[in-house]
């Protein structure tokens, strides 16, 4: 199993699970934490390609995350999933995520989705 | 018998009378006056006596009298012999008196003509008229409607306002009219309770609906009571007033009110659905990705695909489904009780709007067979807002899936037509139309016709709400042969 540069954010230990197991079925290996404050540690560990971040958590949100990932690498995307209901004009101009998934989800979409993005620089590094 | 009343008796009788008598010669010289008339004139019997009558006819009538003496002495027509005149009678004092009049005459064995006035004062009885003249104007000029109503309920009496409200000229058009039939339907049955209670002497007040002669329908108030007629019989007195126009207000109010309730709900909506939507749609995405899961590991575990694997598989997606379904529902929720959006409309092209809606809805178009007709034309620009009215067409499209992918003949149109200032969005569908009995129920909230769980019956109440915000009007038009809705903007350019 590869590990990637993949980062989720999520609170929910049930979805991080199936984040995790829709990655792995594909051989895939990602950094799983629950807070914004725990994401801080991994993107200044790992030259991060891509994040997916809950919006609502425990004492680092979303936006933290947005803001200390692009802070450190502005490649870096970052993509929201959030079961509140903002209006998608308003996260994007607001905080400038690349990408918001409004949950419920097509995970298995998004999953093939991120690997696809993500796999030719793999493919470099292995 | 003939002599059996003496000339002393008659002079006694004539004495006592209560009416004024007094006899002249053709001349008009008194040579008879009673004591009734000493009182009546204050002219005492001495005084009296040989004067010219014309002392008690008040100067201006004199000429008149004079006139009429002349012709009835020479032609001895008796022109007012026999009857009974009223006239004005004058005073010692110089004062007038209305009194009544009644002459006749004779001649005497020597051919003697005399005339003999019975003279009534009725000052009194005239000032008890007047008194009833007044009345009457008062009950006339009342502001009110006013009248007599009997047990069966002819129409005894009613003043002018009361005519007015009839729409009635004059009391004859509608006197024994019975009421009851002036009274709308709707009113009649406990109008004639009423009418009932009140003439078995009840008291009590009632709104009722009244038609007039012209069709006008009014909405009147009423206190009544009973009102003893000359005959015994207990007739309904009312005072009526018209309350068409506060009944109105009332309405209005309360419609405003309801409107202002209605906000506050939506509001109320929106606030829970925003409030809650986090907290479900974690779980839903937890549901939704654990089935997904399911049918991933399925898919591995069983190559040939039994009977109970295609079970389990529909099985997950209807899970799918509903937590889609729901995640939606919070989400229209939130869309239909929000206010925003709406401040800022865009100009866009309306084939821009039509083609994301075609995007979203082709693909389950297709699956299902049903044909799209498109026919917009691709130079008009509406001011809206684009997402809002997207939502409204692709709403309108589900629905016309839903109904008619049963169907043999399936098929959606979207057109545009400009008319008389008015840009026309027209969806129509294959479908036979919608029943009569819940035409207007369809944009009501929460109002649906589909499979519990399929629709969150927002969808066409939502719709109507964005389409006015936009400044638009949104129907459904009962007049097409197909099942068609209208969108209509006044704002728009070619």
């Amino acid at each position: 199993m590869t590990k990637k540069n993949i980062l989720i954010v999520e609170d929910d230990k049930d979805l991080r699970e199936s984040w995790e197991m829709f990655f792995n079925n594909f051989g895939v290996d990602v950094h799983t934490v629950t807070n914004g404050m725990e994401a801080k540690e991994i993107i200044n560990q790992y030259p991060l390609e891509i994040i997916l971040t809950d919006i609502q958590m425990p004492l680092k949100d979303g936006y933290f995350v947005l803001e200390y990932a692009k802070s450190q690498r502005t490649d870096t995307k970052v993509w929201a999933c959030t079961g509140q209901l903002f209006t998608k004009n308003v996260l994007e101009n607001k905080y400038h995520f690349d990408k918001i998934l409004t949950k419920p989800f097509d995970m298995l979409n998004v999953v093939e989705e991120i690997i696809s993005i993500t796999s030719e620089n793999n493919a470099n590094k292995t | 018998m003939k002599n059996s009343i003496s000339k002393e008796h008659l002079a006694l009788i004539i004495e006592s009378s209560i009416d004024a008598i007094t006899i002249t010669n053709k001349k008009g010289e008194i040579v008879l006056w009673n004591d009734s008339c000493c009182q009546l004139f204050g002219y005492s019997s001495e005084e009296a006596l040989g004067q010219n009558i014309d002392i008690i006819i008040p100067r201006e009538m004199r000429d008149l009298h004079h006139k009429g003496m002349n012709n009835f002495v020479s032609s001895g027509t008796k022109k007012i012999i026999g009857q009974t005149i009223t006239l004005d009678g004058l005073r010692k004092d110089g004062s007038t008196t209305p009194i009544e009049l009644s002459l006749s005459s004779w001649e005497d064995d020597s051919r003697q003509m005399f005339i003999c006035g019975i003279i009534r004062n009725i000052s009194e009885r005239k000032n008890n008229e007047s008194q009833i003249i007044d009345l009457r104007g008062i009950i006339d000029s009342s502001p009110a409607c006013l009248k007599l109503i009997n047990q069966q309920g002819e129409l005894l009496m009613m003043n002018s306002v009361g005519l007015d409200l009839f729409e009635a000229e004059n009391f004859r058009m509608i006197e024994k009219a019975n009421v009851f039939e002036m009274v709308h339907e709707d009113d009649r049955d406990s109008f004639i309770d009423f009418n009932k209670f009140i003439c078995s002497g009840g008291k009590g007040t009632l709104i009722f609906k009244v038609v007039g002669l012209n069709g006008t329908e009014r909405i009147m108030e009423t206190f009544a009571r009973g009102h003893e007629l000359d005959s015994g019989e207990i007739a309904h007195l009312a005072i009526s007033n018209e309350i068409t126009e506060r009944i109105k207000n009332e309405k209005e109010l309360l419609r405003k009110d309801q409107k202002l309730e209605e906000a506050k709900r939506l509001t109320l909506i929106g606030e829970f659905a925003a409030g809650i939507a986090h907290e479900v749609n974690n779980p839903l995405a937890v549901i939704h990705s654990k089935a997904q899961l399911l049918e991933l590991e399925f898919n591995k575990l069983t190559k040939e695909k039994s009977e109970s694997f295609e079970k389990i598989i529909n099985s997950l997606e209807s899970i799918k489904r509903m937590t889609i379904h729901t995640s939606d529902l919070i989400k229209n929720l939130k869309t239909f009780s929000s206010k925003s959006n709406f401040d800022n409309l865009d100009l866009v092209k309306l084939t821009d709007v039509i083609d994301m809606v075609m995007n979203i809805s082709e693909k389950r178009c297709s699956s299902k067979g049903i044909k799209v007709a498109k026919n917009v034309d691709p130079n008009l620009k509406l001011t809206c807002s684009p997402s809002a009215l997207a939502q409204v067409i692709l709403n309108l499209i589900s629905n016309s899936i839903d109904a008619i992918e049963s169907q043999k003949e399936k098929w959606i149109s979207i057109e545009s037509t400009i008319s008389n200032k008015t840009l026309k969005i027209i969806v129509t569908d294959s479908g036979g139309g919608i029943p009569k009995e819940i035409v207007n129920k369809i944009t009501q909230p929460f109002f649906s016709t589909k499979d519990p769980g399929k629709g969150t019956g927002l969808g066409l109440s939502i719709s109507l709400q964005s389409i006015e915000k936009m400044n638009g009007k949104f129907y459904y038009n009962s007049e097409a042969e197909n099942t068609q809705f209208v969108l209509e903007f006044k704002s728009f350019e070619k």
